[in-house]
């Protein structure tokens, strides 16, 4: 059986999410791989949950929100931005490796750009292969 | 003005005693780890780091017939009791239970007041084998380092991931030195890791899996045994009989602090198990129970068994430092410091004399006051108990015995094939679930329930600090109340 | 601010001379006893190598402070309470706990007074004793004072003979200093207000080398030398370079020793470390122990990484990736962490695997200031997004 990536998109309430929506709704095609998690903000994305993710048997994790001074709470994605780099660090460190972690900002009329981020990513982690943290398949 | 009081203090938890330092800050308690120990150099299981919600359980009133009562009142009460015992007991016997969390002092103090009274002591340990003393140990090396250089090690009823965790890392020394571990009787899961081969059977197949085997085994093997209210005490003898035999040693893990201590002050003189006991007092056999740090009626596996033995009893008195949810209407509880608090010393498992770092006295004291208010006379006086306990143990100490064969006992224990390591819902905490599901159904349920208690309370507890350290939320807090 | 550099000496005669280095700390908290609420040093219990955190309450328990102790390695920053005004005697990876906390809001700055006290590294006090008897022949009793100096680590015994064992030697027999301790490159704790030390003083002469590192500590310093407790005076520049140059040296091995104990970790490849960090974690029995010595884990019970348990199914534990994460940018290092293991997992190897790497890529190193913003709490624009 072929590797099928399971990827876990965290998206913010206000422009992903509307991006997502409008992929959707404009019938934009995109990998179903990716499993979306919505936030009100992608400065609520707790680096923890980005592990658990990881721990859970995901291959890869996309953190998402709207573009750098758009922000519904004004500064919520610097928050993201630092939470990111923070994050890559560590997945380098512990040997996860930070390609499998993804920033993107789409905002709510990006539903091509959308697509197109989670189309790429997919690809990129197919190519990556299983992450070494993912157990048994046992979804 | 509060200030600061570090205790140098022992771990309640097992008989292995490790030590650590109690921080007592008012009425907080915290611990911070003892690396200067040379029993454990610091470390500590989950029980250990768990002591700041162990201690902050306590008894703090005294209780007569079920009513508030301060511990003058209790005081005599208890020796009212005692005397009206004495002229009516007729054949029958009284017992003193004190499984373990008392100091040398006090298990002596329990002692001679237990031959003021004529009343038997126990222990809960039934059938305990007079070699079980660390003496009988080779001592070429540290008490536990035989455990490094052992080249054969079997484990009979010991989880030691979950149990006495601190000997894991010496048994995975031996292990990478070329030692050969076969376990008996814990869970596949558990041990797989540390032993060669695997036995998990039932408790009530502990021995007889032992006889298969034995035939088997190195000449120089080292069992690590566990042995408490619940074990099976024919593998317990079974293992002491085969070190009488060959050139093998033991190491009995008991499951209460200081337990050991019952051998070298010649404590029990009962030699039952809580659940022959809990025979007698149901037949009439034994009609006055003294419950010294045991908080059976609350924490036995068959708990409801021991509360109701206990309450039909006439001449019922508790002694302890725990608390008591619902004291019983027949009962005279007389509540003691908890045990960091005590003054004293203690023995370990190694045979060690250890000092407790507090300064006040526990249930020394009361015996001694029991005795006065029932207008008798005893040695008891704490200078004098201190003296004589160190004496007792140096002499002790000193004489080495041999293992030497013992019948087995007569009934095999446990009667009902549950299996526990955990004998004490505090200790439950450090058990993983699917330990505790080897358990019957009923005792894992238990266990949960009592976890979820104490975590409940622990976890709302910090909730509450955290918020009332950060200025912020005192509002929030104002609020909820 | 130009930090001030003094040499102090206690100025009672008995106290100069049998103190340890003129007795200028015990000096100096005999005079601030009144001040302080709580005065917090470490007291031997026994031997050098045995110690308990007591705090001073009278001018004549300062007697019972015993110099630096260097085998008794007690994590004080635990001790110091929000609300009551402390003056503590610590070690710097203990300053740079303490400093850690301030940023937690767990401790105020303005309460405590940290009186720093220069540090080679400390010694496991069991190892050390066995240390003692094979390679020393002497046995923990019949020594009174412990030093590392130069590159030696001197035993004083009881009849006053200097006994001293080369540090490279004893740590590649296996015993020394604590591992944490071998690479640590803090040696001179200027995160305190007062950092004191007996490197740079001339020999012989009983003086302490003190390095006044904020205005609190020169108000402290001169209230004390007002009231007659202490007396200073300026060093040799001479002294002052030898101070540098010990310090360098010290952190110059440390860095040898950083590469010897992290490098082989560093040097992997990524699924090699992964398979390593796993392999090394895998012994964990979930006692919770390492987070309950963390100088800088302050979360209470409610924090993510006790929701699940440390055993769980991960191939990490949550409890475990968790701790590596938070810890990244807080790990000071002080390898509390390792000592209370009751498997033996190197934890703190682990942690500082993060922290230095994470260090050298951003620049942010944990407990060295208040007033540095650990980066991700910075919450400032990003560049370049």
């Amino acid at each position: 059986m072929s590797f099928e990536p399971r990827i876990i998109a965290f998206l913010c309430n206000w422009c992903s999410y509307g991006a997502a929506d409008m992929a959707g709704t404009s019938r934009v095609q995109y990998p179903s791989n990716v499993r979306i998690i919505r936030f009100m903000c992608s400065g609520r994305i707790d680096p923890n949950f980005v592990v658990e993710a990881f721990l859970r048997g995901a291959d890869g994790v996309m953190m998402t929100g709207c573009h750098i001074g758009d922000c519904h709470y004004i500064d919520g994605n610097y928050k993201t931005v630092h939470r990111y780099e923070f994050l890559s660090h560590y997945l380098d460190v512990l040997g996860i490796g930070s390609e499998r972690l993804k920033l993107a900002w789409c905002s709510a009329a990006e539903g091509n750009k959308f697509a197109s981020e989670v189309k790429e990513f997919t690809d990129l982690i197919r190519g990556l292969g299983p992450s070494p943290m993912r157990g048994d398949d046992d979804e | 003005m509060i200030s600061l009081k570090v205790i140098d203090s022992h771990c309640p938890g097992c008989s292995i005693l490790c030590g650590v330092h109690i921080i007592e800050d008012g009425d907080t308690v915290d611990i911070e780890f003892m690396k200067h120990s040379v029993i454990n150099h610091g470390k500590l299981c989950r029980f250990g780091v768990e002591l700041p919600s162990y201690y902050a359980q306590r008894l703090d009133t005294c209780y007569v017939n079920g009513v508030e009562a301060t511990y003058d009142e209790a005081i005599h009460a208890a020796g009212a009791s005692f005397q009206a015992w004495l002229k009516e007991r007729g054949r029958s016997d009284g017992v003193i239970l004190c499984t373990g969390d008392a100091t040398n002092e006090e298990l002596l103090a329990l002692k001679r007041m237990g031959e003021t009274f004529d009343i038997r002591r126990a222990s809960g340990i039934g059938h305990i084998v007079s070699t079980l003393g660390p003496s009988s140990m080779q001592k070429k090396f540290g008490y536990f380092e035989v455990i490094e250089h052992a080249k054969s090690i079997v484990l009979v009823d010991v989880d030691p991931s979950v149990r006495y965790p601190l000997i894991l890392r010496k048994i995975q020394i031996a292990r990478d030195q070329g030692a050969e571990v076969v376990s008996i009787g814990a869970d596949k899961a558990h041990v797989s890791h540390v032993a060669d081969t695997v036995y998990a059977v039932t408790p009530d197949k502990v021995a007889l899996t032992l006889q298969d085997i034995k035939d088997d085994l190195p000449s120089h093997t080292l069992f690590i045994c566990g042995v408490g209210p619940y074990s099976d005490m024919s593998a317990v003898v079974e293992v002491n009989n085969i070190c009488a035999a060959t050139s093998s040693r033991a190491m009995f893990l008991k499951d209460h602090a200081n337990s050991e201590a019952t051998l070298p002050y010649e404590f029990d003189n009962m030699r039952k198990s809580v659940d022959e006991i809990l025979d007698d007092i149901e037949s009439g056999r034994i009609s006055a129970v003294m419950l010294v740090e045991t908080p059976y009626m609350e924490t036995y596996l068959d708990d409801k068994r021991f509360r109701a033995a206990c309450e039909s009893l006439e001449h019922f008195l508790i002694v302890q430092s725990r608390p008591l949810s619902s004291p019983p209407g027949n009962a005279i509880v007389i509540s003691i410091p908890p045990f960091y608090q005590r003054k004293g010393t203690v023995v370990n498992i190694c045979g060690r004399l250890l000092e407790m770092g507090g300064d006040k006295e526990g249930a020394s004291r009361a015996c001694r006051d029991i005795i006065t208010a029932a207008g008798l006379k005893a040695p008891l006086d704490y200078e004098g108990i201190n003296e004589d306990a160190i004496r007792m143990h140096e002499r002790w100490y000193s004489h080495k015995p041999e293992y030497r064969r013992v019948p087995p006992p007569e009934r095999n224990y446990p009667t009902t094939p549950f299996h526990v390591y955990e004998p004490n819902p505090y200790l439950l905490r450090a058990m993983p679930y699917p330990v505790a599901k080897r358990a019957s159904p009923e005792v894992y349920d238990t266990a949960r329930t009592k976890e979820r208690y104490v975590r409940k309370d622990a976890v709302a507890k910090g909730v509450v600090l955290a918020y009332e350290r950060d200025k912020r939320y005192t509002d929030t807090i104002s609020h909820y109340e | 601010m130009m930090n001030k550099l003094y040499w102090g000496w206690a100025t009672d005669e008995s106290m100069r001379l049998g103190g340890e280095s003129g007795g200028f700390v015990t000096a100096l908290l005999r005079s601030l006893i009144d001040d302080y609420d709580d005065v917090i040093v470490i007291r031997k219990v026994g031997t050098i190598f045995e110690g308990s955190v007591v705090s001073l309450s009278s001018a004549d328990e300062t007697k019972r402070v015993q110099g630096a102790l260097h085998s008794v390695c007690i994590e004080l920053s635990h001790y110091i309470r929000k609300g009551r005004r402390t003056a503590i005697v610590l070690k710097p990876c203990d300053a740079r706990a303490v400093i850690e906390n301030i940023k937690r809001n767990h401790v105020d700055r303005d309460e405590v007074l940290l009186i720093g006290l220069n540090c080679g590294g400390t010694l496991p006090p069991v190892p050390a004793m066995n240390m003692l008897s094979s390679q020393y022949d002497l046995q923990p009793d019949d020594v009174v004072k412990e030093e590392i100096d130069k590159g030696n680590l001197i035993f004083t015994t009881t009849a006053g003979d200097e006994v001293s064992k080369s540090i490279d030697d004893l740590e590649a027999s296996g015993y020394g200093r604590r591992e944490s301790c071998r690479y640590c490159d803090v040696k001179i704790p200027t995160m305190c207000d007062l950092a004191c030390g007996n490197w740079g003083t001339p020999s012989g002469k009983n003086m302490t080398f003190v390095e006044v590192c904020t205005t609190h500590g020169m108000d402290v310093l001169t209230n004390a030398i007002d009231a007659g407790a202490v007396d200073v005076k300026e060093p040799s520049e001479k002294l002052s370079t030898i101070r540098t140059k010990v310090e360098g040296a010290m952190k110059k091995l440390a860095r040898t020793w950083d590469k010897k104990l992290l490098g082989r970790m560093r040097d992997m490849g990524e699924a090699e470390r992964l398979e390593h960090i796993q392999r090394t974690l895998a012994p964990c029995i979930g006692c919770y122990g390492c987070r309950k010595a963390c100088p800088v884990c302050k979360c209470s019970d409610d924090c993510k990484c006790m929701q699940f348990a440390p055993d769980d199914v991960y191939p990490i534990s949550l409890f475990h990736s968790i701790r590596l994460l938070h810890l990244m940018e807080s790990c000071i290092g002080c390898g509390n962490c390792t000592d209370v293991c009751p498997v033996d997992i190197p934890l703190a190897h682990l942690h500082q695997l993060f922290a230095r790497s994470y260090e050298s890529k951003t620049g942010y190193k944990p407990g060295m200031s208040v007033d540095d913003v650990p980066p991700l709490s910075r919450g400032d624009f990003p560049e370049g997004y």
